[in-house]
């Protein structure tokens, strides 16, 4: 078995782990911290994408990665903005 | 030069990075965890734990060879960590705000408007005789103003 393909794995586990983490910060009482949570979450999802596209050679999942990407970062934005003009 | 670097290597510095990423990511996302929640400022500290596995993510898209994503990912990630910490500030940060910039700018308010200054003397002086306190207003204003600064310091 190749190191590479070793090591993705291992990323692919490290990243699940951090899944779990960052469902549990989202899951705090505080606003701010289902922010930080989502935004974690959706960078998490968007490497297992593109880690699993690459082991399994799907490129499709890059395109999908890339859109989450994208809009998770708009819409975090988004939502701290108006979580700022609230006060 | 070009013929040092052949495929299997630079299939071990991928490794590399990769697992070095992996272990990144797991550290932090077990240290975001144990922190203690009732801490004040937590939700910054968590923030620059995040910018920790920002960067794992941005080595791990250079070490598959995905440019666009790193790149897009390392202009944005700055944003996104400011966007979170001044919502977070503006919006639910009492510990920050009510004791540090509301306080201070009260205070110094009070300076320009003869009856806040007042009130604040008179607050701030409590027990002592309203007279004398009233007597002292600009002083007492002004060293509560000093002392108020230096506390949130």
């Amino acid at each position: 078995m190749e190191i590479l393909l070793i090591s993705e794995y291992f990323l692919l586990v490290a990243l699940v782990i951090f899944l779990i983490s960052s469902m549990r910060v989202i899951s705090y009482k505080s606003v701010a911290m289902g922010l930080i949570g989502t935004s974690s979450l959706t960078l998490a999802v968007t490497i297992i994408l593109v880690v699993a596209g690459t082991v399994l050679g799907l490129g499709f999942f890059k395109d999908i990665a890339l859109a989450l990407l994208l809009l998770g970062v708009v819409g975090t934005i988004g939502f701290a903005m108006v979580l700022r003009r609230q006060d | 030069m070009l013929e040092i670097i052949n495929p299997s290597m630079v299939s071990l510095i991928q490794s590399i990075l990769i697992i070095l990423s992996g272990l990144v990511i797991l550290i932090a996302s077990i240290g975001i965890l144990t922190f203690d929640k009732d801490m004040p400022n937590v939700v910054y500290v968590r923030i620059h734990v995040l910018g920790m596995i920002d960067v794992a993510g941005i080595v791990v898209f250079l070490a598959l060879g995905q440019y666009l994503f790193a790149v897009l990912y390392l202009v944005l990630a700055p944003f996104l960590a400011h966007a979170m910490a001044n919502a977070y500030f503006y919006g639910e940060d009492d510990y920050n705000t009510l004791y540090a910039a509301d306080m201070v700018e009260d205070k110094y308010a009070a300076l320009n408007d003869p009856d806040k200054l007042e009130d604040v003397a008179t607050e701030d002086v409590s027990g002592e005789d309203a007279d004398s306190a009233e007597g002292n207003a600009d002083e007492t204003a002004t060293e509560n103003l000093d002392s108020g600064v230096e506390s949130n310091d």
